[in-house]
């Protein structure tokens, strides 16, 4: 939300035109009307102090980390960015992360932009230069999966905005659950819709959420 | 427009729109969007135990429908009756909870826990889950073990609290069942669950929404013409479909995955049936 721009109260939406669910909106005419509903979920939470924090995200799942990036700076914390894309192409904008980052770290798979290869090789290496004290990642289970333990193994907080099938998105349908282990080390389901999408990175029982069998995710 | 409450067993029910089982949340998701003072809301199905449901994707687009296979995700009737039930009660909701159990000794004891609860309208046995097989429920797809059912909760369940069945879409069969439940003391039938489906991958899944309507309007009619009072239940998205089950003799009409799609949809359509009954 850009509470003043040029045109007044804005609400960006980044939608990829590939996927059917959400890239009808890229083909309505400029000017129709759509009725939306939000904003629904639970938010980032940000440091109480202005502490180093590193971004990782990749392709168009980056777009909600830059709102936050923004905000911490604005902080005063010192942000790293991490993106991954396949290619120059499926990166998003890199640009305006440049503007933002302290440090940026950009990864792709045919090497057309940043260094070749995938974020997830360079997240150890990144995330102990950045000194971060939380790390923030948006994207799929896996990706989310990897970066929460390598901050578990850096004793790093971590935060992930998962991207999961949200079929209603306001709670009524229970389609988008998320195994999550309680403080009393039990499993059970949460929505991502209503207590997530963002979740803490320690709480999710990503052995169950990314189907690994006999491991327990750390 | 009122609802002739009185018919489907729940005196002061203000709409005759109300939520269908498992597309209301735990209730203050909907209540974001809905006034719940007033408005009929059937709880998600209940079994006795916590019950961890079906994989992920639960959800999947169909042509004009919804596939889904939750299967009947839930903490049990306990914990609902301890943790969501007095919020709904306080809102002014009129709140049906529907069960489902694994034998009819179940079913008769998760009764006697719901019975004993403050604010409870009635309940809804859900004799028709197309993808519950994995909870281990009670097999009544034949019209005795349907009846079966509701005479073990009947006996349960104080006479002033109304009991419905929610019944397949089978328009060539759901008349007699529906005569069965009302001999064994149901006192309306909601016609209808989900048809039975596949997901993509193929496992067990309801198939909801418009694509159903004309098969749940066709079960609606076929109970209808036996004198059994009928709750119709498939395909709402706007007045107009609503009219069509009432039109067909439904003595109101439950909303259920269009709720997904728009978590306004009630309170539109209770102000479009009150601006053009």
């Amino acid at each position: 939300m850009e509470p003043a721009s040029a045109f007044g109260p804005t609400v960006e939406v980044v939608v990829d035109p590939d996927v059917r669910s959400e890239g009808w909106l890229s083909r309505v005419p400029v000017g129709t009307r759509v009725a939306v509903t939000g904003a629904l979920g639970r938010p980032f939470t940000l440091p109480r102090q202005a502490v180093p924090v590193l971004m990782v995200g990749v392709g168009a799942d980056v777009s909600p980390l830059l709102e936050l990036t923004e905000r911490l700076r604005k902080r005063g914390s010192a942000v790293s960015l991490l993106l991954g894309a396949d290619d120059e192409q499926h990166l998003f904008a890199a640009r305006e992360a440049r503007r933002l980052a302290r440090h940026l770290h950009i990864r792709t798979y045919d090497g057309s932009v940043g260094e070749r290869g995938s974020v997830a090789s360079a997240l150890q290496g990144v995330m102990a230069a950045s000194r971060a004290a939380v790390v923030y990642a948006a994207g799929s289970p896996d990706l989310c999966r990897q970066v929460v333990a390598v901050a578990a193994d850096l004793d790093v907080t971590s935060q992930v905005a998962l991207r999961t099938h949200l079929p209603c998105g306001t709670g009524l349908c229970h389609g988008c659950v998320v195994p999550v282990t309680g403080s009393d080390g039990g499993t059970r389901e949460v929505r991502a819709c209503v207590e997530g999408p963002v979740l803490p990175g320690h709480r999710v029982d990503w052995a169950g959420l990314c189907g690994i069998p006999g491991e327990d995710g750390s | 427009m009122t609802a002739r409450a009185e018919e489907v067993g729940v005196p002061g029910m203000r709409h005759r729109v109300m939520v269908a089982a498992g597309c209301g949340g735990t209730g203050p998701e909907l209540g974001h969007y809905t006034d719940l003072d007033g408005l009929g809301f059937v709880t998600r199905t209940f079994t006795r135990s916590a019950h961890g449901g079906g994989s992920m994707p639960r959800m999947a687009a169909s042509p004009s429908g919804l596939l889904h296979c939750v299967g009947l995700a839930n903490p049990g009737v306990e914990v609902f009756l301890a943790d969501e039930l007095p919020w709904l009660v306080r809102q002014g909701a009129h709140v049906i909870v529907s069960l489902c159990a694994s034998s009819l000794g179940e079913y008769a004891e998760m009764t006697r826990l719901v019975a004993r609860a403050p604010g409870i309208q009635g309940v809804e046995v859900n004799l028709s889950s197309p993808d519950a097989e994995s909870a281990g429920v009670f097999d009544a797809r034949e019209s005795f073990h349907a009846a079966s059912v509701v005479s073990a909760v009947r006996r349960e369940l104080p006479g002033d609290l109304s009991l419905w069945a929610k019944l397949r879409p089978e328009p060539t069969r759901v008349a007699e069942m529906a005569k069965a439940v009302r001999d064994a003391g149901a006192t309306a039938v909601v016609v209808s669950n989900a048809l039975p489906a596949a997901m993509p991958d193929g496992r067990p899944a309801g198939l909801s929404g418009p694509a159903i309507r004309p098969v749940a309007l066709a079960s609606v009619a076929s109970v209808a013409r036996t004198g059994v009072p009928v709750i119709g239940c498939g395909g709402v998205t706007d007045a107009e479909h609503v009219r069509a089950h009432l039109g067909l003799g439904a003595l109101a009409v439950q909303v259920g995955s269009g709720l997904f799609h728009n978590p306004t949809l009630i309170s539109r359509l209770v102000h479009d049936l009150e601006e053009s009954p």
